[in-house]
């Protein structure tokens, strides 16, 4: 297998749904001839041609709606949303058209989307161009959140998702885009189920939850305590819906601690929901109090350095709440 | 025989379209009897709209698409929805084939047989979303148009621009039609828009645009005629604005004296389309008063059977609440 980076995953997948379904089509701002502002759609306008790599209309609205009216007439679309701080304005086509459609035709009609957007910070990115917003479509029935954090699951969840019969969003962390390698399956059916986390460092001390970017500062956190006894066990959900909580319940039996880290503002995040999995579910298993390690309640990642870093849940916080976890 | 040149109407033809538009005001009056017996929750009543539905439904072919607003229920019905069907929906039964009882009749029009797509309650959300049903369309090269229907409320969304600018980018086939009773609810147009005339801003988005008096319904088959040929020949989009009068209130939750006068409401009772067509048909001899009356009492009597029998229909099992989640 070949080592790429995450980027080259979604590429791929792009590609080679692409190629073996010729429903399938991409659609965003500056995805054809630019090929997206990160790469990830280069060169498929090329190869497959203007009408099924289309370069839309600044207007998010516009490019979850069209996509969600293509899908009703038989096509596949992928949505390209260039920052996930600009999906706002899609919000509406997301939650009240595209979630509800199955349920609200009682089953007749399905909507057979995928909407793409990188999110995240630690990119100089300022306020506009690093926020995390898996947090809001989490919370909506109907939906499917998709978060990878390796090449090949970049890979393999996005043609899971493109295949899947409903609406999922599927967030790349923009971090993770050139920073993260890794090995990737050329087996045009390498396919990565939805709804099943990853354990990524076995461990008995203490569970520590990530997604995204977090899963690799949880992984450098845990190498940075083994030397001091503590031994981690690291799980990348990978999926926040469905969620996947055999995973989170088995590790937390096993090791009784449950640590929760997530870049998104701490309060309401995500992490918020899987502590309350572990506290209704888990309750007996535990020593120790459920922590949690996410951005702090401020609006967005500031475009100063310091403060940036301050923001970000690096290895360093996450280590120390490590320790603190595993001193219980 | 050709039919008469004027209205491009055969007799047979504006015959159909006033059973179909007696058909929505038996089903219109029946569900406000239904909501004043206490047996039906809700009516968004669709009176002095039934022209311009009628005909929108009326001059599209099988495999062509309806985009429907949540007033659109004399579209639905030119369709083929039953009066059964509709009173399925007006009681949430199990088998409304609309939404399974879910959602407010009329407020998911869904409907995969009659190609009526799902749509949103949430004003104007629709219409991007048939311009990405036009773009398949064209696409798949099946010669399909979509009919997307909105009031004039729809025209303050950002989403009726983006899907408008949209479809005239890509020349899609799509018709545009605002049904303008001049109300989003109690707002009245001069509160909407700087320029009453919405379909001058089709030109803004390079398509083209026609002003229909919505009451006329000669005129809106004419005018809709054409508008679906041009699609269907690859000539893009067209906004067609139908001025209409509202009859009634918003909903039965509303009361229009609140903010109507007196002498407007009268006035708008003046320009029912209905009786304005009976006219038509009657000045070329094709309907008699007393034949008008007729279909009238004849589609009342569905409305009422079908009433009847939806009401003794089962609902939906609780144990379904979660059912048509996923997959």
């Amino acid at each position: 297998m070949a080592v790429k980076t995450l980027i080259e995953g979604v590429r791929e997948a792009l590609d080679e749904e692409m190629a073996r379904d010729e429903r399938v089509w991409v659609l965003g701002e500056d995805v054809g001839r630019k090929g997206g502002v990160f790469l990830a759609t280069e060169g498929l306008q090329e190869k497959y041609g203007p009408s099924r790599v289309l370069d839309t209309p600044l207007a998010e609205s516009c490019i979850v709606g069209v996509a969600i009216g293509s899908a009703l007439n038989g096509m596949i679309p992928v949505a390209e949303i260039q920052f996930a701080d600009f999906i706002h304005p899609a919000f509406d086509q997301i939650v009240s058209e595209a979630a509800r459609i199955r349920y609200r035709s009682n089953g007749s009609f399905s909507c057979p989307i995928v909407v793409r957007a990188p999110f995240g910070g630690g990119v100089h990115g300022g306020l506009y161009h690093s926020q995390s917003v898996e947090a809001f479509y989490a919370h909506v029935p109907g939906l499917k959140v998709v978060i990878p954090s390796t090449p090949a699951d970049a890979k393999g969840l996005l043609k899971a998702a493109i295949r899947d019969p409903d609406p999922v969003m599927f967030f790349e962390h923009k971090k993770t885009y050139r920073l993260v390698r890794g090995e990737v399956p050329e087996d045009g059916d390498h396919l990565v189920p939805l709804g099943r986390a990853a354990i990524r460092r076995q461990g008995t001390s203490l569970t520590c939850i990530a997604w995204g970017l977090m899963t690799h500062h949880c992984l450098e956190a845990a190498d940075q305590v083994a030397a001091e006894g503590i031994e981690a066990e690291v799980i990348d959900l990978r999926s926040l819906r469905p969620l996947d909580r055999d995973a989170i319940l088995d590790s937390v039996r096993k090791t009784a601690r449950a640590l929760i880290v997530y870049e998104d503002n701490l309060t309401g995040g995500f992490g918020a929901e899987v502590a309350a999995l572990i506290a209704s579910d888990g309750f007996e298993y535990l020593d120790a109090p459920i922590l949690r390690v996410a951005g702090p309640d401020v609006p967005a990642m500031p475009f100063n350095k310091p403060q940036e870093d301050a923001f970000m849940p690096g290895p360093d916080k996450i280590a120390a709440a490590m320790r603190k976890l595993a001193a219980y | 025989m050709a039919a008469p040149a004027e209205a491009g109407l055969s007799r047979e033809e504006g015959l159909r379209l006033h059973r179909w538009m007696c058909a929505t005001k038996a089903l219109d009056d029946r569900m406000h009897i239904l909501v004043r017996q206490g047996r039906a929750p809700f009516v968004g009543s669709a009176r002095g709209h039934e022209g311009i539905q009628v005909t929108a439904a009326a001059v599209l072919e099988e495999q062509d698409w309806l985009v429907l607003h949540y007033r659109g229920l004399g579209s639905a019905v030119a369709r083929g929805l039953t009066a059964r069907e509709w009173m399925l929906a007006v009681f949430a039964r199990a088998a409304d084939p609309l939404s399974g009882g879910r959602n407010i009749p009329g407020g998911c029009f869904a409907h995969p047989r009659l190609r009526i797509a799902p749509t949103c309650q949430v004003v104007a959300t629709w219409i991007p979303k048939a311009a990405g049903i036009a773009y398949a369309a064209r696409w798949r090269r099946d010669g399909s148009v979509v009919m997307c229907t909105f009031g004039d409320g729809a025209t303050s969304k950002g989403d009726f621009h983006e899907g408008l600018n949209f479809a005239a980018v890509h020349r899609l086939p799509v018709v545009f039609v605002c049904e303008n009773n001049r109300y989003a609810i109690s707002v009245p147009l001069e509160l909407q828009a700087g320029n009453p005339c919405l379909a001058e801003r089709a030109a803004g988005y390079g398509m083209a645009g026609v002003v229909v008096d919505g009451t006329d319904v000669p005129a809106c088959h004419r005018e809709l005629r054409a508008a679906v040929a041009r699609a269907r020949a690859g000539d893009g989009p067209t906004l067609v604005e139908a001025r209409i009068w509202r009859i009634n209130s918003h909903t039965s939750e509303d009361d229009q004296s609140r903010y109507r006068s007196q002498e407007e409401i009268e006035e708008a009772r003046r320009h029912d389309p209905v009786a304005c067509f009976e006219r038509w048909l009657a000045d070329r001899g094709w309907l008699e008063p007393a034949e008008a009356e007729q279909v009238h009492r004849e589609l009342e009597a569905e409305a009422a059977e079908a009433a009847d029998w939806a009401e003794r229909q089962p609902e939906p099992r609780l144990q379904d609440l979660e059912a048509h989640l996923f997959a």
